[in-house]
């Protein structure tokens, strides 16, 4: 019997290793194979509740608060007051049943305090509309009804407070201001700190973006942006709501879902801003810098004509490019950069493609406009060492002559705006015209006939066209003075020729040379890629025979033709 | 079956000095098959593709593949997903990344895998991958047991369930039999965006490597095809992340016939050792048996010759009393006799002496 025994747990104990193996070779294979799944998309009025405990692990994931469900269920007459204390001066705290906004704004709240504050007011209201008969929420046993696992994502997005929505509230009448000398509505939200009064107080001529201050999260000045802005943004609309006057969204949803962000409306004509800023000036860091120093007077880099009027048009906010303050770039971006500045040089603060505030980069983003991707996007992007600095440093003013007389000239901010406001008034003329006779109205496509008869280009339309596109925008005009450059969007290689080579001259059968297409790419390539980056419609891109007339011959159908 | 040098040296002509161009060096090492020295490949760059089916109608009429249900023309069938199929060796997705954003197409066929799963499944040899680059099937060894469609992680090999007689598995060749006649596959020769590059595969890695770099905006860092399962022939640059048109992220960098190396290589280890073993277990447990059989047939052996003697005693004693009760018998028997017959006599003299 015991030999017995001996043998079957021999045996089991082989079975059990070749199970094993087998798992083994298995799992080995599977390995790679997981699946991503992508989180859910909830609502964007989604808060997730929990207490800042800098690292240990808490027993419950957060809770998970839907906000606007909550607004939509409160009937009583004290409405958003029945969650958020209202202050002295009646504003409201956009905290849950507690005043001091500090604890929650650093979430540095005790932990224990504040399931306390939720779990008794939570429950408490729940419990209340309960035994009222009313529809309610999850009560004390059902703790994963809001304390929810797994990676439920917001469909939350950030809304810009552009130039459009900006005029909005500069022109409305129903806003109320503390200063008297303010028509602009600007003290209604600007303001300044006092920090020895710690008091807040309005200053014309300073205003500026309020993510200067109130940053990400709190400092010692200033609340996080997330509370400022409600604070301010919320009150004011629930004030004028009050008053039964047309005002902003109050709801989460109103201002952080993309769908209600398509529904605000954009004011095409915005006036600029009033805040003594500059038409034009002239950007002369490194003459200025030489002068000052006067034993040395050499400057590296020439001036820029800077038009600062149609860069207020062009972009969304002022934040665009005065990112961190409204003072001059040179504050904090140097020649060699400091601390402040996050040791960014000038020439990178004005250069950087990566960085959307910098000059370069942000006309590059530009060109993915469907007016200028036609011919740019099919351009390879250009590296710092192959632009031309004479397209922006051209104030006309030479070295020589900065040397000498700048003194006078570039020291004096009035001369400085003057001078470029004069430089800028002359740039404004439509881009150079080519005759028409150096234009071929058409041209015929006739060098591979095949399936297809020759194709019609008209040739003089579409440069029409792409002129017209190019007046339309300043930048584009600024950029397009030279006749050849709009012919470059197509004759890539041979512009600035008058008669430039045919594509079949350097565009044969395909694969013959590495990056090259052939010939039949390069048309489909050109016409096609530029057709879909303007987004026209018409001619579909699969639509053959909206440019080619098909043959209907079997014999030419046959694709067999090397 | 295989390419004849000539034809092969006919369409590197046709492919074109440029693709031939590229450095003769190559990287010396024996740890990772890095595909056929000089196979072909096409580079699908699908921010080019239009979704126009170009590739598929010249695909269905270079390999004779009968005629679809709809037009060629007909661009309805991009409203639902689609695989490749007995009846088309490639088919054309759009996916709508994107939403109001312009579409993206996606042209799907045989990825010809620089060691192809499809190929390392079939037990008959079926599948070769060519020194060109293409993956080829001869349907007069397969045995139809369909291995290859569950191997192939892309999707590919089809099946022809309507073909009763003579099923075949159908999939892109690449255009192998063009290829050797020095013509380019179809489906590269009908595209008019040349969305498809067809040329050395390691050049055409050079190509995707420097439209990235030109185009750092355009597409993803990434090469399809470069890595993916060992890498194939057919390459892929993109836009729009691989996972979202349609495009398995999640294949890892190994190799079909390397991932099954693990399991294959224990199959001698079990057809070889394991019936050693287990005949080994089987004869020491037959030979303990048999010992122990003998064990017993001793002891019984044993038992019965002490039992024997007993018996033997028993049987002597009671024969030995049997014997005395039968002598015993005998001499009763004989005595009553004996009485009887002196009694008989002696009425006789009576009956004598009164008569």
């Amino acid at each position: 019997m015991a030999k017995e025994r001996r043998m079957t747990f021999r045996l089991g104990l082989m079975t059990a290793l070749v199970l094993v193996m087998a798992f083994l070779f298995y799992a080995d294979g599977q390995g790679g194979m997981k699946g991503s799944e992508s989180a859910p998309l909830v609502g964007p009025d989604m808060i997730r509740i929990t207490a800042d405990t800098s690292g240990e692990t808490l027993e419950m994931p957060a809770a998970l608060f839907f906000h606007d469900r909550h607004t939509a269920a409160m009937t009583t007459k004290t409405g958003c007051a029945e969650c958020h204390p209202k202050k002295e001066d009646g504003r409201l705290v956009f905290s849950f049943k507690r005043l001091s906004d500090e604890d929650s704004d650093t979430g540095k709240m005790d932990k224990e305090a504040m399931m306390a504050l939720y779990h008794d007011n939570c429950i408490g209201c729940h419990q209340e509309r309960k035994d009222q008969g009313k529809p309610s929420g999850p009560m004390a046993p059902d703790c994963r009804a809001c304390h929810a696992n797994g990676n439920i994502e917001s469909s939350w997005v950030e809304i810009s407070f552009d130039k459009s929505l900006h005029y909005r509230h500069v022109s409305s009448k129903d806003i109320a201001t503390t200063a008297t000398e303010d028509t602009d509505n600007c003290s209604a939200c600007h303001h300044e700190y006092d920090q020895q009064a710690k008091k807040l107080y309005y200053e014309k001529g300073k205003e500026g973006s309020c993510q200067y201050c109130h940053m990400e999260t709190a400092t010692d000045a200033a609340a996080s942006f997330q509370r400022a802005s409600h604070d301010a943004c919320l009150n004011c609309h629930q004030a004028l709501n009050a008053k039964k006057v047309k005002t902003g969204p109050v709801t989460c949803t109103g201002c952080h879902s993309r769908e209600k962000q398509f529904e605000i409306a954009i004011l095409d004509d915005v006036p600029r801003m009033k805040r003594n800023q500059p038409n034009a000036t002239i950007l002369a860091t490194s003459a200025m810098t030489a002068l000052k120093n006067g034993k040395q007077k050499i400057t590296d880099v020439l001036p820029v004509t800077f038009n600062h009027k149609q860069h207020e048009m062009g972009v969304a906010s002022c934040r665009n490019c005065h990112h961190a303050s409204m003072e001059s770039c040179t504050t904090c971006h140097t020649a060699s950069g400091t601390e402040k500045g996050q040791f960014v040089r000038l020439e990178q603060a004005m250069h950087s493609r990566q960085s959307v505030h910098s000059c370069m980069g942000c006309h590059e983003v530009q060109k993915n406009s469907q007016h200028c991707a036609g011919c740019h996007e099919q351009m390879p992007a250009k590296t710092f060492t192959n632009a031309d600095c004479s397209a922006c440093h051209n104030t006309g003013l030479d070295r020589l002559e900065i040397e000498k007389g700048g003194d006078s000239l570039l020291m004096n901010q009035k001369m400085r705006r003057t001078m470029a406001e004069a430089l800028v008034s002359q740039r404004n003329g439509p881009v150079a015209a080519i005759p028409n006779e150096d234009i071929p109205e058409s041209v015929t496509i006739s060098s591979m006939v095949d399936q297809y008869e020759a194709a019609t280009f008209p040739h003089r339309k579409i440069v029409d066209r792409l002129r017209q596109r190019i007046n339309d925008s300043a930048l584009g005009r600024y950029y397009h003075k030279d006749a050849g450059t709009l012919c470059a969007g197509c004759h890539h290689n041979s512009a600035s020729l008058k008669r430039p080579p045919k594509c079949a001259t350097c565009h044969g059968d395909p694969f013959k040379e590495a990056g090259r297409p052939g010939l039949k790419g390069a048309y489909h390539l050109q016409c096609i890629g530029c057709h879909q980056q303007m987004k026209l419609e018409k001619p579909a891109a699969t639509d053959c025979t909206a440019c080619h007339v098909k043959i209907n011959t079997k014999a030419n159908q046959s694709v067999t033709t090397p | 079956m295989g390419m004849n040098r000539r034809q092969f040296f006919h369409w590197v002509g046709a492919a074109g000095a440029g693709t031939l161009m590229s450095s003769t060096a190559r990287a010396a090492t024996n740890k990772h098959f890095k595909g056929h020295p000089d196979s072909i490949g096409v580079l699908h760059d699908v921010t080019r593709c239009i979704g126009c089916r170009k590739c598929e109608a010249a695909c269905q009429e270079v390999n004779n593949l009968p005629a679809s249900d709809k037009s060629f023309e007909d661009l309805s069938v991009l409203d639902e997903r689609r695989r490749t199929n007995e009846r088309a060796y490639t088919v054309v997705n759009r996916f709508n990344v994107i939403r109001d954003e312009a579409p993206v197409f996606v042209k799907r066929q045989c990825n010809h895998c620089l060691e192809p799963a499809c190929a390392s499944a079939c037990f008959v040899k079926a599948f070769t991958k060519t020194s060109s680059g293409a993956v080829v099937y001869d349907a007069s060894l397969c045995v139809g047991c369909r291995y290859c469609m569950v191997a192939c992680p892309f999707n590919i090999p089809a099946y022809e369930y309507n073909e009763p007689l003579s099923p075949r598995i159908m999939k892109c060749t690449l255009c192998y039999p063009r290829l050797q006649k020095g013509l380019l596959p179809g489906c590269v020769t009908a595209c008019p965006k040349e969305a498809l590059t067809f040329g050395r595969r390691d050049a055409l890695l050079k190509e995707a490597r420097e439209r990235i770099k030109r185009f750092p905006e355009r597409y993803l860092d990434h090469i399809y095809g470069e890595n993916e399962m060992g890498g194939t022939n057919w390459l892929y640059l993109s836009g729009t992340a691989f996972g979202e048109i349609g495009m398995r992220e999640d294949l890892g960098i190994t190799s079909a016939p390397q991932l099954t190396a693990g399991p294959l290589s224990a199959v001698p280890v079990v057809v070889g050792v394991w019936p050693l073993l287990l005949t080994g277990i089987y004869a020491i447990s037959k030979r303990k048996e048999k010992i122990h059989e003998k064990e017993i047939s001793a002891a019984i052996a044993a038992t019965h010759a002490a039992g024997e003697e007993a018996t033997q005693q028993k049987l002597s004693a009671l024969r030995t009393k049997l014997e005395k009760e039968k002598e015993a018998a005998i001499q009763r028997e004989v005595k009553n006799a004996l009485e009887e017959v002196a009694k008989a006599s002696e009425e006789k003299s009576e009956e004598k002496g009164e008569g």
